[in-house]
């Protein structure tokens, strides 16, 4: 599942990776990237993140 | 007396003293990521596969050739009959690859087969590609073209391969990539293993280059690194009420910063976020609160192509 994550302070945001345990941030230009594109093609949109 | 004159007819100015091997971890040192691999996404250093399914890629010292440690096992899983063409990569940035426009180079590597090895004619095949953008993976190069075509045929015992190319043609980008075609049904031997492999600007090779491993390894960090918690020295101060800002100071400059940050559950029960180049730690009492990495957790931090 993809969320986003923000920092208050800065109000900058990344998007995440949640995949079991594993927590995986990324940008535009991480191999990652064009699977996200390709979930949110789908309809699906990213959640913020609001902690554990 | 000259350098040249010393060296004899063996001499190779063209290619300099040293650093003549512009890919890295070519003798298969370096695995920070794990022990196998089954999927697309990088493998040993600098290594990439390029397919998912029916193959194991692996770190191996079991009888490498005289004078390597490791090498690289390309397996297909015994049994399976998927003949997906397994991939091997290497991508050189753009300012490893513009230095090569115009120029002869030669690639060598030593690569044998599994006693079951599948391929027609015990074939395995390397190419070099060239690409118009700028520090892509080989795997996605904007205005891809095949530059080099070539095939060795491998026995069960280790061979040198060598080829010196006619001038590359004027790409910002190259990348190295070996692949197989793997017929029928997999034996429990069916692999092909691979090391020594070198690219130098040059019109004919030289031994492989053996540098040292802390500098190889640095050369690898660029691109990519891994802490392992219990290896890890934080900078780290409260941020905001709850959340504490962690500093991991890199081993190297990055190759640009990273846009991929991977890290599991820390003990404490905290899931980290990340912020620019730091990582937050939420949801923590400002007094009391406690959180910390042991051996089974780990960040890894990448900047590859």
């Amino acid at each position: 599942m993809y969320y986003i994550h923000t920092d208050p302070l800065l109000n900058s945001t990344t998007l995440a990776l949640h995949d079991g345990e594993v927590v995986t941030f990324f940008t535009e230009q991480s191999p990652l990237h064009p699977a996200y594109l390709a979930w949110v093609a789908e309809g699906n949109t990213a959640e913020e993140w609001t902690g554990n | 007396m000259a350098i040249s004159s010393s060296l004899g007819s063996s001499a190779l100015l063209p290619a300099g003293l040293g650093f003549r091997n512009v890919l890295i971890n070519g003798d298969m040192r370096i695995n920070q990521r794990g022990s196998s691999y089954t999927s697309v996404g990088y493998t040993l250093d600098r290594w990439y596969m390029g397919v998912t399914g029916a193959y194991t890629v692996s770190q191996s010292t079991s009888t490498p050739p005289t004078g390597f440690q490791n090498f690289m096992r390309v397996q297909r899983t015994s049994g399976s009959t998927n003949t997906a063409v397994p991939q091997i990569a290497q991508s050189l940035e753009t300012s490893a690859s513009i230095p090569l426009q115009g120029k002869q180079v030669t690639v060598s590597f030593y690569a044998r087969a599994g006693a079951n090895y599948s391929a027609s004619s015990n074939t395995l095949n390397y190419r070099i590609y060239g690409g118009t953008g700028t520090d892509q993976n080989v795997f996605s190069y904007t205005g891809q073209a095949i530059v080099q075509d070539l095939s060795v045929t491998l026995t069960t015992s280790w061979q040198r391969f060598t080829y010196t190319t006619t001038a590359l043609t004027s790409y910002n980008e190259y990348g190295l990539f070996f692949f197989s075609s793997p017929t029928g049904t997999a034996g429990a031997d069916d692999y092909f293993d691979i090391t020594g492999i070198q690219l130098e600007q040059n019109i004919q090779p030289t031994p492989f280059e053996q540098r040292p491993i802390g500098v190889e390894l640095a050369l690898c960090q660029r691109y990519f690194f891994k802490f392992v918690g219990a290896a890890i020295t934080w900078l780290s101060f409260q941020y905001a009420g709850t959340q504490y800002r962690l500093t991991l100071p890199h081993p190297v400059s990055m190759r640009i910063a990273p846009h991929t940050v991977s890290t599991s559950t820390w003990q404490g029960g905290t899931t980290p976020s990340l912020s620019g180049s730091s990582i937050l730690a939420t949801n923590w009492a400002t007094t009391g609160g406690w959180f910390y990495m042991n051996e089974a957790t780990s960040i890894e931090i990448s900047s590859e192509l």
